[in-house]
């Protein structure tokens, strides 16, 4: 284990701990486009143990859209997102270059009550998954007493996390990304009648996906003032 | 070979079944040995020029090391990611004639190295895990059989459907479970996982695609499905499904384990609760879980039952214990264990974005994340009793015992299996004792390991002293392949392993698939 590290300058974070559990592939988006372990936070984790240099586990980091969904749910606690993004760094991979336009700070405007009581049951709220995710033990909360007083629909799985419309293409996922297909998840089996977005960004992939009309929640809140 | 031919079974040839298994002889951890990879090229070749993607990087497999047990250990020497039916006929085609091993992994949960490759071909199935297609009118989905059952239930869920039973852990595989059983705490109701399964297609050993059913290649469904993968690979399934509800979760406390069995067995019997089970802290705080799917279920269970239980609720039960304890004040390391555990669990099970008007939902993500946190581990080994209705009070007594005397701090997991009368020829050779009838009953004993270190001998001991209780018993095992089937024979008897295994020299001629994990 120190080997990899000592060869390839990787950071000291806890990979070793990783047992296997596979509940980080459940939530990963690239999982779910690819059905490969390998390019998956799990795959990452035990490659690493079994002696992986950073160039082994490039691939990985060139797929990872740092979405944030696997660190939530991983048992061990292992800060998944912190080793993929330094792993980018070391390979050059511009991390910032993923993370969305719309990637928030601070409280999200559906904290505002005069955004929230423009939601209502019909609506499904395309949160964005970086922040979400980031802070989720408190969101997972927000968001719940949110659903719980609109009616509104999340694009959040049983997990409770967050799906992505959109991930931002980094080469390794050029073509071979749908976001055609993960915007259609995302409503299936669903009775919608709008579509409110966090990231401005999204909007396209619902648009193009129709039939349904598509708002930013800065829509909401511009109209709420 | 689309069916068996149980009629002209021969001689049924070297038996791989352990030397240990042997009444007398001294019982060994059973690691297989490594294959020696003497016509890989060759393989690996042919396979190549079928057009499947063979990876041989030591960081693929490595990934496949071990598997949720963490105690057994092989590299395989290449790894396939499953893709099609097609691919895996060829796949097993081409290990046939070259006489290389194929390990066929789904979740990886298995705790005895059942899924770890010793040399050959690991062949991933998570790489097919689709939903093909849903039924909401007949109640059936057809689904590629490397899914998990967390992500069919997320497919199910958008229909406002579920699966009938899966274990409590939501990435165990579709076909994996298939292959061995399968329990949830509605399995008193439902019967085992593998019961939900309508048909199957299957790969058999030498290549051929067959769908098969209770109906259509009967006898090869029958060996599938509890078969732990020596007959075939389940590549798709089709399953019964029902509609979603969420549950109304009750939990009653005991101090006293055969209390506890007695009361479950008293509302399986009756059909008195939809979903029931026993889980323990310690064997002086064991809680029995009664859920329902419907109020009407629930105030029957009220009006009818809820005052013949003699477990505690939360406050009789603390009560209970703080006398226990001031009486045993030299006790009170183990008051404080008991007290941090439940601070910790308990809120776990009542997350609030999981709870709404005093009903769960989702509850196989709240069980598998507690699953995963509380008892999850590098390391787990997990042997189980399975005895019928009459003989359970006493295998869990003994099997308790034996794990106070290996570890300080353990879990008992207990639930009532339904059993289909029609199906008694699928549970051949199984999880299912064979002098069970109407319900059988499954207790696993998980010692919680932390950070503490034991070595394979001491595990190895453990489950040697709960399975020996099964032996004296008559009992039949959950995880009775991989490291343990040194207890086959002992278990089932010689004229049914010999049965079995001339039924695989016949299906597997180069007894390539899942070698090692029972043949």
């Amino acid at each position: 284990m120190r080997l990899a590290i000592r060869r390839g300058a990787l950071p000291v974070a806890d990979y070793a701990a990783c047992s296997g559990c596979a509940l980080c592939l459940l939530v990963c988006p690239i999982w779910r486009q690819t059905r490969d372990i390998e390019l998956t936070p799990l795959g990452f984790s035990k490659a690493l143990q079994h002696g992986a240099t950073v160039a082994e586990v490039a691939g990985v980091a060139e797929w990872c859209s740092l979405c944030g969904a696997c660190a939530p749910v991983c048992p061990e606690r292992i800060d998944l997102v912190g080793m993929l993004g330094s792993l980018r760094r070391q390979l050059q991979l511009a991390a910032n270059e993923i993370q969305p336009a719309g990637a928030m700070a601070g409280e999200p405007l559906v904290a505002q009550s005069a955004v929230r009581r423009r939601l209502s049951r019909g609506d499904l709220l395309v949160i964005e998954p970086h922040s979400y995710h980031a802070d989720y033990e408190r969101r997972v909360k927000l968001y719940d007493e949110l659903r719980r007083e609109s009616g509104c629909m999340l694009n959040l799985d049983l997990q409770r996390i967050a799906i992505p419309a959109r991930l931002p293409a980094p080469a390794a996922l050029a073509g071979a990304y749908d976001d055609l297909a993960q915007a259609r998840w995302i409503v299936q089996g669903y009775a919608i009648e709008r579509i409110v977005v966090e990231d401005p960004a999204d909007r396209s992939v619902f648009e193009r996906l129709g039939p349904w009309p598509v708002i930013s929640v800065n829509q909401l809140a511009e109209e709420a003032c | 070979m689309g069916n068996l031919d149980t009629a002209n079974l021969g001689v049924p040839g070297v038996c791989p079944v352990g030397a240990d298994s042997l009444l007398g002889i001294r019982r060994q951890q059973t690691n297989p040995s490594r294959w020696n990879g003497v016509t890989w090229r060759e393989f690996a070749a042919t396979v190549r020029e079928c057009g499947i993607e063979l990876r041989e990087a030591q960081t693929t497999r490595g990934i496949f090391a071990t598997d949720a047990g963490g105690t057994a250990y092989g590299l395989p020497h290449g790894v396939v990611v499953a893709r099609s039916a097609v691919q895996i006929a060829d796949l097993l085609k081409t290990a046939q004639t070259h006489r290389v091993p194929v390990t066929v992994r789904g979740g990886g949960l298995t705790t005895e190295g059942e899924s770890v490759a010793f040399g050959g071909v690991l062949l991933d199935m998570t790489g097919m895990s689709r939903v093909i297609a849903v039924d909401a009118l007949a109640l059936q989905v057809r689904t590629e059989a490397g899914i998990f059952w967390h992500a069919l239930a997320e497919e199910l869920r958008r229909h406002d459907l579920d699966y009938l039973s899966a274990p409590l852990n939501l990435t165990s595989s579709v076909g994996g479970t298939l292959g061995v059983g399968g329990i949830d705490v509605n399995s008193a109701r439902l019967g085992c996982s593998a019961d939900q399964a309508l048909a199957l297609q299957v790969v058999t050993p030498t290549g051929e695609i067959v769908e098969c059913s209770d109906t259509q290649n009967a006898e090869l469904f029958r060996r599938v499905i509890l078969g732990y993968g020596q007959f075939g690979v389940i590549t798709e399934a089709t399953l019964k499904i029902r509609p979603y509800t969420p549950l109304r979760m009750h939990y009653f406390h005991y101090d006293s384990l055969r209390v506890a069995i007695e009361d479950l067995q008293l509302l399986d019997r009756n059909d008195a609760s939809d979903y029931s089970g026993i889980l323990t802290i310690m064997d002086c705080a064991v809680n029995l879980l009664v859920a329902f799917d419907t109020p009407q279920r629930e105030a029957a269970f009220k009006a009818e039952w809820l005052a013949r239980l003699r477990g505690h609720g939360e406050v009789g039960f603390a009560l209970c214990l703080l006398r226990r304890y001031a009486l045993r004040p030299w006790k009170i390391a183990e008051a404080w264990y008991l007290w941090r555990r439940k601070r910790e669990l308990f809120p776990e099970l009542q997350r609030p974005e999981y709870m709404r008007d005093s009903t769960m939902f989702d509850r196989s993500v709240v069980f598998s994340r507690a699953v995963w946190k509380f008892w999850g581990g590098r390391q787990m080994v997990i042997p189980d009793l399975a005895t019928s209705a009459g003989k359970f009070v006493d295998a869990v007594e003994r099997g308790n015992a034996v794990c106070r005397k290996y570890f300080p701090r353990y879990t008992l997991y207990c639930v009532g299996i339904k059993l289909r009368p029609d199906h008694r020829e699928h549970y051949e050779m199984s999880c299912i004792p064979a002098d069970a009838e109407g319900w059988a009953y499954g207790c696993e004993f998980e010692p919680l390991v932390g950070s503490a270190v034991y070595s394979r001998d001491h595990f190895q001991s453990f489950k040697n002293a709960i399975y020996d209780v099964g032996v004296d018993l008559g009992a039949s095992y959950y995880r009775f392949g991989g490291m343990m089937k040194g207890y086959i024979r002992r278990a089932f008897g010689d004229a049914l392993v010999d049965r079995h295994l001339a039924l695989k020299h016949q299906a597997d001629p180069a007894m390539i698939l899942n070698r090692d994990v029972i043949f």
